[in-house]
């Protein structure tokens, strides 16, 4: 069994004749300790996949299952302790008058973990931090600071999957590489599964084995590394998205 | 090649909290005629801010000085505001990174490049004015120009909502165009379309470009010469053909650090920052 099995996952947005379908029949499993990707132009559902599986795009079908978990039928508790998501802007996603060792203690507060003084100095060290950056508040770092705090909060509770979702786009190259190089670290520290968004395929050749690529809420084509190195995709569409990004 | 911007000795402070100044832009000059020349840096190194200088539209309490800053023989350190006003918009053209913030949300695209053109021309008919902003919309490539006419910004994508932008600025047929991170909102094949189009249009009509964004390897692909900024200072200056070859560790730097595809799985190399680098300029 997959750490991450989605099958015939169909997401739409708006009711009545509003309404619009996002998301089409996509099929994703993704191994314990991969890091997955998932690439596309803006609007073709990439984000909405990682959204429905965090219960923030409701109206879904089909079948979502993380760490053995069905995100339906499952406990909400046990299903969100096994998945966190980390945002594309981190300035966005921090709540912005809460002192960066609140946000951080804030998810293990809520579940009644113990220890969480300590747990939340253990994170801040395990993201290049330090103990004293407790008593910042967001807009006192720097971009790349606060995208590490988002990720410290994503792994308060301990998670087995994280959802990542352009963690590094609003970010400098320079710092991107700083947030890259951690995101790999602690995967394989932690033994984390990944399923990382990104429009950028470099980013996705670096720290992905196989990605999916998608183009108006329909996966088209799923593709090793190898195969995106070579440029050997199957579908057009894919050929020309790598050939753009060189 | 006579020189249509000349800058020297740029230097922008903002008051520091508690008295005195921060620096943001330290010492910068350009000479540059009608070619392309690409700024680049990190966020906070001071490109856009040396670009918001060149039109007057810096934040009101930054203080902008400067030993020159000449714009084809007008001086731009002691132009009037109206002198300013014509050329911003005008004979200088601005597009910036986010068209969704760009365009005025309640006033249809047409209705926009109408008002663009009208304050470029007072005496034109307002019928001729949309003609003509109508064929402006064909020659970006927008392929059912009347019906986009008629759109509100909110109904067009990111790629869309650029190519108006590009029109609105290229109406007025500037001499200079500034260009701001246009593409970082835009996807890749969108954003390969867009820069071709505007390589084109700024080619075809002999205009010169300032073309600001962190993306190096797009730099060098589309302007002439690359100016490198670090904390407000120029430190390196190249022709963009040779911006592979670097020299200041900086640019190296940033080079490096970029995930390739197909590159090694390896820990990317990270920027070692070095505190000289703040103090020592290339110069332009």
């Amino acid at each position: 069994m997959s750490e991450i099995e989605i099958e015939g996952l169909s997401v739409s947005y708006g009711e009545g004749r509003g309404q619009r379908q996002v998301v089409q029949g996509a099929d994703i499993a993704v191994e314990k300790g991969e890091c997955f990707g998932l690439v596309g132009e803006s609007g073709s559902g990439k984000s909405t996949i990682l959204r429905a599986a965090m219960g923030l795009a409701p109206q879904w079908q089909g079948r979502i299952e993380i760490a053995g978990v069905d995100a339906r039928k499952g406990p909400r508790p046990a299903f969100l302790r096994k998945v966190q998501m980390v945002f594309q802007d981190p300035y966005a996603s921090l709540h912005p008058r809460l002192l960066i060792g609140e946000a951080i203690a804030e998810p293990m507060r809520v579940n009644r973990l113990p220890r969480v003084a300590e747990r939340t100095v253990e994170l801040l060290e395990a993201i290049g931090l330090t103990a004293a950056h407790r008593y910042r508040y967001p807009h006192e770092l720097s971009g790349g600071q606060r995208q590490r705090v988002a990720i410290a909060r994503a792994l308060a509770l301990d998670p087995e999957v994280l959802l990542l979702d352009e963690p590094t786009s609003a970010l400098d190259v320079s710092i991107q590489a700083e947030v890259l190089n951690l995101l790999n670290k602690l995967r394989a520290e932690r033994g984390l599964t990944y399923l990382i968004v990104s429009h950028d395929l470099a980013v996705i050749s670096h720290m992905c084995s196989r990605l999916a690529v998608m183009k108006e809420g329909r996966i088209v084509e799923t593709l090793g590394r190898e195969e995106l190195t070579t440029g050997a995709a199957a579908e057009a569409y894919t050929r020309d998205l790598i050939a753009a990004s060189r | 090649m006579s020189a249509l911007l000349t800058i020297e000795d740029l230097t922008v402070a903002f008051p520091r909290d508690g008295g005195g100044e921060e620096l943001a832009v330290r010492g910068v000059n350009l000479t540059m005629g009608r070619e392309k020349v690409g700024i680049v840096g990190e966020s906070g190194s001071g490109k856009s801010l040396t670009a918001r200088c060149i039109l007057g539209v810096q934040a009101v309490h930054a203080r902008c000085t400067a030993r020159a800053m000449r714009f084809d023989g007008v001086d731009l350190l002691t132009a009037t505001p109206r002198q300013m006003r014509s050329l911003r918009g005008g004979r200088i053209g601005m597009v910036m990174q986010d068209p969704r913030h760009a365009l005025d949300p309640v006033q249809r695209i047409g209705d926009q490049i109408v008002e663009a053109i009208r304050l470029g021309d007072r005496k034109i008919s307002r019928r001729d004015a949309w003609a003509k902003a109508r064929n402006m919309l064909e020659s970006v490539e927008i392929r059912e120009p009347d019906r986009v006419m008629r759109l509100y910004p909110h109904e067009v994508s990111g790629g869309m909502g650029q190519r108006v932008m590009i029109a609105i600025v290229f109406v007025r047929e500037p001499d200079l165009l500034i260009a701001d991170e246009v593409t970082s909102a835009l996807d890749v094949t969108v954003s390969a379309r867009i820069l071709e189009l505007l390589d084109e249009m700024v080619t075809r009509r002999n205009m010169g470009l300032i073309f600001i964004s962190h993306d190096l390897n797009l730099v060098s692909r589309f302007c002439d010469r690359v100016l490198v900024m670090y904390a407000g200072r120029v430190v390196e200056e190249i022709a963009a053909a040779d911006l592979h070859n670097a020299q200041h560790p900086y640019t190296q730097g940033l080079l490096a650090c970029m995930p390739q595809i197909g590159g090694p799985q390896e820990p990317l190399p990270v920027l070692q920052r070095q505190e000289s680098w703040r103090e020592e300029g290339a110069g332009a």
